[in-house]
């Protein structure tokens, strides 16, 4: 009781607690992915134009949804079947890319292989296990040749992901020769992590507050001070008969919660020679 | 029946000191016992027995109109004393010379014990000036203004029960072991038939008597201390005011009924320990009042007039705990409830931020 006297205790609190929602509503800073002049290099001459520009709106479409770059790349042949190296040489030689996810799909009769990888933001959506996912489900169409059925998935289920959020594996890396942490994701991250821890906390604490207020609003006028000790006669015993019998015991077993991350990737991430950290994956077909 | 005690001194009246427990002269100091004055005056709780018949008859037979009411006449200055119908004591309106109506406590109405006054006016005044001003979301300017329209010492007439609780009670409940092998976690739950069986005896759980008095706010004014009871005398009475009972002990053992068996309820659950889980699967309580006494307790009521409403405050004369409902201001119980969620969520989402 005593401390609520003191009303000037209570105003820094509540300051506090402005200033703890201001910084949470706060406009955040806009960070928009501009989007790139071209999506899709059709290096190799597949596709006919009509499908080419099908793709290339597409990529556009679905990259202004998501807030970064969709881009594919066909080509007929990589030099030493260096595929990650290519992607990550295309995308330091892209400076603008930004968050993006970036596709290669080779053609050539001899290696018929497709690698993926995400860039910036892109990396924690696109993790290497997500992306061995999004290879799983065009690989059926790349086996029998069907590249144009194939490639019109790719933004699908890009922004399929991007709107579930950062993968689990996203922050541990651990795949990765040189581990560097996206510091526009670690930032969001962190103002998703605090909004959420709010929001959670926000009823808890509204009943917190409404029920304390309620006992201090029902005990402003005294409250009832006599409990079932004050009358009892104690000189007395009271309790005349008693047993507490055990009967049975009951059994259940759970598994313990496994503390294991979610692996198998990170086979395909690392840093570009620019030294851009990024997911990846990659898979012949 | 009208009963005024004078001093054998100087002839002025004498009027129960609650500060020294005696019956003092306003005017010269004189000072004696109430038992002793009882004693002196050869006063006999019986003698009344006749008037309290005639009083019977009239509340019996006949509707106890103001008109037909008996007449009391002050001894002092020879005044018709105007008395509710439910007062038994009061003061003259003429020369505010204290009276008692004897006839109004006597026979069936004869109150068994009465704990007198221990906080007088003065201190109530006091006390409650303070109560005011320590009330967090009390209003400001009822805070601070002064508007006590009156304060009046009342004995309220309550039953002090004396009440039998009889019951059984078996419960289920169970207590769980966890630990841990290889990879898993075992809950082993062992499982308890419990029973109790009690007889509990109450002694003088109080019910206020008074239609007048609101049964919440004397219940809140609990607990009063038995050990400065005393055997009923009228001089306690002298210089404040008294009622009689509207209700007999039959009336309220309904209320003091449920009572017990809520007492007992917790004393039998508090017998019940070192489970995880209890749950009561059959009860059986019952009350049984073996006594209830008549007995008069000392209360201060004030009459607040803020905003032209009567705000009604009750203050133990014994203890000096003070009950009512003041006027709060909507701004502290907001302020209150804001200041309550923001420390709450504070510290909630920062604990579930460092967990996370
Ligand atoms: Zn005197
Ligand atoms: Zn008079």
């Amino acid at each position: 009781m005593k401390i609520w006297r003191k009303k000037q205790g209570f105003f820094p609190l509540f300051f506090l607690f402005f200033c703890f929602l201001s910084v949470l509503w706060a406009p955040q800073p806009c960070l928009a992915q501009e989007q790139a002049e071209q999506h899709v290099y059709d290096d190799a001459g597949y596709f006919k134009k009509k499908e080419e520009n099908q793709l290339e709106d597409l990529c556009l479409a679905y990259g202004e949804e998501i807030d970064a770059n969709i881009v594919m790349l066909i080509e007929d042949g990589v030099e030493n079947k260096a595929w990650k190296q290519f992607l990550e040489d295309f995308y330091d030689a892209h400076e603008t890319l930004g968050d993006c996810a970036l596709l290669l799909l080779d053609i050539n009769e001899e290696e018929r292989r497709i690698e993926i990888q995400g860039y910036g933001e892109m990396e924690y959506i696109i993790t290497d296990t997500r992306i061995d996912t999004i290879i799983d489900a065009m690989i059926d169409n790349l086996s029998s040749g069907e590249y144009y059925s194939a490639l019109i998935q790719f933004p699908t289920l890009v922004k399929r992901y991007h709107d579930m959020g950062a993968g689990s594996d996203a922050r541990t890396h651990t795949g990765h020769d040189n581990e560097i942490y996206n510091p526009y994701y670690y930032e969001k991250e962190k103002e998703n992590k605090i909004v959420h821890s709010c929001m959670l906390a926000l009823p808890a604490a509204l009943l917190i507050g409404g029920i304390g207020t309620g006992i201090f609003v029902y005990n402003s006028g005294g409250k009832m001070t006599s409990t079932y000790h004050n009358y009892m006669d104690e000189s007395r015993q009271s309790l005349i008969g008693r047993y507490d019998r055990y009967t049975h015991t009951t059994r259940s077993e759970r598994r313990k919660p496994q503390e294991t991350h979610s692996g198998g990737g990170g086979h395909g991430g690392g840093v570009s020679s620019g030294g851009s950290s990024h997911s990846g994956g990659g898979r012949s077909f | 029946m009208v009963i005024q005690y004078q001093c054998p001194d100087c002839g002025a009246d004498l009027e129960f000191h609650a500060e020294t427990g005696m019956m003092k002269c306003g005017s010269c100091g004189y000072e004696v016992k109430a038992e002793e004055l009882v004693a002196a005056s050869g006063e006999d709780p019986d003698a009344y027995l006749h008037d309290y018949e005639h009083f019977q008859e009239e509340t019996r037979y006949h509707t106890f109109g103001e008109e037909n009411a008996e007449q009391y006449v002050c001894k002092n200055c020879g005044a018709v004393i105007i008395a509710g119908e439910d007062t038994s004591a009061t003061h003259c309106e003429f020369c505010g010379s204290p009276v008692v109506l004897g006839d109004r406590l006597s026979g069936e109405l004869a109150p068994t014990n009465v704990i007198p006054f221990k906080i007088s006016k003065q201190q109530a005044e006091e006390a409650f000036r303070k109560w005011k001003k320590n009330g967090f979301l009390l209003k400001k300017d009822f805070k601070n203004a002064d508007r006590v329209k009156s304060l009046t010492g009342i004995y309220v007439p309550f039953w002090l029960f004396d009440v039998k609780a009889q019951g059984e009670v078996n419960a289920h409940c169970t207590s769980k072991h966890t630990y841990e092998r290889g990879d898993y976690i075992i809950t082993e739950t062992s499982h308890f038939d419990v029973f109790r069986r009690v007889d509990i005896d109450y002694l003088k759980i109080p019910a206020d008597a008074s239609e007048k008095m609101e049964d919440s706010m004397m219940d809140k004014l609990e607990p009063f201390s038995y050990g400065e009871m005393k055997k009923f005398q009228t001089p306690y009475l002298s210089g404040y005011l008294a009622e009689k009972y509207n209700y007999t002990d039959q009336d309220l053992f309904p209320r003091v009924e449920q009572r017990v068996r809520g007492y007992a309820r917790s004393y039998i659950r508090s017998t019940i320990h070192g489970y995880s889980t209890v749950n009561i699967t059959r009860e059986h309580l019952k009350a049984r009042q073996k006594k209830a006494e008549y007995t008069l307790l000392p209360v201060w009521m004030f009459c607040y007039d803020y905003k032209q409403c009567d705000h009604n405050f009750y203050m133990n004369g014994q203890t000096g705990k003070i009950v009512g409902k003041p006027p709060l201001s909507k701004g502290k119980v907001a302020l209150l409830f804001f200041s309550l969620a923001a420390v709450s969520e504070l510290l909630l989402s920062l604990l579930i931020f460092l967990l996370s």
